[in-house]
């Protein structure tokens, strides 16, 4: 898999079209100075500053950084609390990939992984589900509709209770 | 129940397709038959579309391969390029978010709309793009990531969902919530999203491992802290690293005569007086490359957006936009930040509009244009009659295959009352003092006498100066009287904007 990954980052992708896996990979390539089609260790550690160390990054430990480990990168490290200079840091709360999941799946799990961060920031006391159970959640599909609406009408109460705006249309009433 | 039937619709899908023909062919029947029935008379009105309007607050064009860089930092950015329409020479209207903004918004030049200073705001009664985007039954929503876009400074106006939970955030913080808002976007409708992240403003410095992309993660130099900091690079002027008081408030005749060797020399002297720290060529090259770095982030970071969007079928129904609200010096004339003055570094922004379906993807337009164009072309895309006395004009013929729309000059302004004007017979910005200044009068004074009102980046040609003082004062009579106050900064408020570098005036 990793390869494929990297394989699409040395082409360019179809004209007018679009995939998260595709913009990962331009990115990535970013990373790859020596050109030899993947980013290991030494590159990584290159360009390292308050992150974690590659062999955390290195999720599936194959040694080299995927288009996948670095969008979950990219989207669970802070920009605003990351280094000694940031506030505080988001905390433990593990955002652990999942590539089994489909799509659709994974949408839904981003779209609790980014309510209940969005609380945290506010009040790193609340204890969120990990995201394991969001991502069982998300690949129940209607079967856990019941289950979803209710943490989404408590992620709702929450925001209100700091004084977040809910994003409007998730829940109809 | 309606909770219920919600959640199992967002089980089943990321987002429902906007319309099911088999299903919803019945219902749609008599609104599509008489359209139909319109267009065979030549008289149907084309179907406004969904608009995702994307702001990269402080981008600068030179960092983007679409604007010539062979830094290779922006693979998503130039990918989006090659299927958009690019305009190679747009200019912001100010230098700042929130007067930039402020006319992206309302098609106005910022004095049009109140001081421009502390005080601005949107009047009541000049209506907003969202607002009338929303009357003409667009689903409206903002995504920002705070700062000047906070509710509070009044920019949310028309907005149906408008959020900014954080101050100077980024596309980490409000993709996930425009993504969360797309899983409830109205399917009936088409919707106008404003998305905005602060990924290039200071500070610079962003995570791992694209935040040191082209710099040292071992830099222990004078400027490591500047790149950490909201306020860090206003004070790097002239070669120091200055302490203490923020740059304006100590070097307001900078501010005001960015020409003049005398202020240069007082700049430097007090800091060497003071002890400052000594920044050298090493210390500048660090700054662009963390900068260099922001830009790599931030491109990842919409390349992701542009993936999720094509996931939902987006990306054949609506208009994507590209751009920036200002740019940023980054030691050009020896002065970082953006706030300090109009520049072409500052002033010359990217924008670049994607079709849907990519189509007429590449083709690059060269002649001026305003991101106040934005609103009339937005606008005439949803239909919409424009409001009287926007200052721009529509790109929509440009963008369909036509000519962009000619004009003598564009302008800009900016705090302490400066004005820009880029003329397009002399293809260069000048960067100058309103001869309305208030902290100007005798200086202007002098100078009215003397000759033009204003000075000229040393570059100038001289026989410019002449045009730009006579474009400069045709404008200004031109524009009505510039409102009051539209606001009052709570003093909490303005405590927190010093704190990041705003409002030291001189």
């Amino acid at each position: 898999m990793i390869w494929l990954f990297l394989l699409l980052a040395c082409d360019p992708q179809p004209h007018g079209s679009w995939s998260v896996k595709d913009a990962l990979s331009a990115s990535l390539a970013l990373l790859d100075q020596d050109g030899d089609g993947h980013v290991g260790a030494a590159e990584y550690e290159l360009t390292l500053y308050y992150g974690p160390a590659f062999q955390d990054a290195d999720q599936d430990r194959d040694g080299a950084l995927s288009a996948w480990e670095l969008g979950m990168l990219l989207k669970s490290v802070d920009p605003l609390h990351f280094d000694a200079e940031g506030q505080s840091d988001r905390g433990s709360w593990d955002h652990a990939p999942a590539e089994d999941l489909d799509h659709a799946a994974m949408a839904r799990v981003e779209l609790l992984v980014f309510l209940w961060a969005e609380l945290l920031a506010r009040d790193p006391a609340l204890e969120p589900p990990s995201v394991s159970q969001l991502q069982e959640l998300a690949a129940r599909g209607p079967q856990g509709a019941a289950e979803l609406e209710a943490m989404l009408v408590q992620l709702r109460e929450e925001h209100r209770r700091l004084g977040l705006a809910f994003p409007k249309g998730l829940l109809e009433d | 129940m309606a909770a219920r039937l919600c959640c199992e619709e967002l089980m089943r899908r990321v987002r429902p397709p906007r319309w099911n023909p088999l299903r919803a062919g019945l219902h749609w029947a008599w609104i599509l038959l008489p359209l139909v029935a319109l267009a065979c008379l030549g008289e149907a009105a084309p179907k406004a579309p969904s608009v995702i309007l994307i702001c990269f607050d402080t981008m600068r064009t030179d960092r983007l391969g679409a604007y010539g860089s062979a830094a290779g930092l922006t693979p998503n950015l130039d990918h989006f390029a090659a299927q958009a329409v690019v305009f190679e020479q747009a200019y912001a209207q100010s230098s700042e978010t929130i007067f930039s903004h402020g006319s992206l918004f309302t098609g106005r030049y910022p004095s049009e709309l109140a001081p421009v200073d502390d005080s601005f705001g949107i009047p009541k009664q000049v209506p907003t793009l969202a607002e009338v985007l929303g009357i003409h039954g667009y689903a409206t929503v903002g995504v920002t990531a705070g700062g000047y876009l906070s509710s509070e400074f009044g920019l949310d106006r028309g907005f149906a969902d408008y959020s900014a939970p954080l101050d100077w955030a980024s596309f980490f913080h409000t993709v996930p919530r425009a993504l969360a808002w797309l899983f409830g976007a109205p399917e009936d409708r088409p919707f106008f999203m404003f998305l905005h992240g602060y990924d290039l403003h200071n500070r610079y410095l962003k995570p791992a491992p694209l935040g040191h992309l082209r710099a040292d993660p071992g830099y222990a130099g004078a400027a490591a802290g500047a790149v950490r900091h909201h306020a860090g690079t206003t004070r790097m002027v002239y070669g120091y690293l200055h302490e203490g008081e923020h740059f304006p408030n100590i070097f307001g005749e900078l501010v005001l005569r960015p020409w003049s060797q005398e202020v240069r020399q007082a700049v430097r002297g007090v800091a060497q007086q003071r002890g400052d720290p000594v920044l050298l060529d090493e210390d500048l090259d660090y700054v662009r490359r963390i900068y260099d770095g922001a830009a790599a982030y931030a491109d990842a970071q919409f390349g992701m957006f542009m993936g999720e969007l094509q996931a939902r079928g987006l990306l054949d129904e609506a208009w994507v936009i590209v751009m920036a609200d200002h740019g940023e010096e980054l030691g050009e004339d020896g002065v970082f930040n953006h706030r300090h003055r109009l520049s072409p570094q500052t002033l010359h922004v990217p924008l670049m509009v994607r079709l849907p379906g990519a189509q007429a993807g590449g083709r690059r337009v060269g002649e001026p244009v305003a991101l106040l164009d934005l609103m009339p072309t937005l606008l005439e895309l949803a239909n919409a009659a424009p409001p009287a006395s926007m200052r721009g004009q529509s790109l929509l013929p440009v963008l369909r295959g036509g000519t962009a729309p000619r004009r003598e000059a564009l302008f800009a302004e900016n705090a302490w009352r400066q004005v820009a004007v880029h003329d397009g017979a002399e293809g260069t910005v000048f960067a100058g003092i309103s001869p309305h200044s208030p902290f100007l009068q005798p200086v202007l004074a002098a100078a009215r006498v003397d000759g033009p009102a204003f000075q000229a980046w040393p570059e100038t040609p001289p026989r410019a100066l002449g045009r730009f003082k006579d474009l400069l004062l045709d404008w200004r009579r031109q524009l009505p009287p510039t409102p009051g106050p539209q606001q009052r900064i709570s003093p909490e408020r303005m405590k927190q904007m010093r704190e990041q570098g705003y409002w030291e005036a001189p």
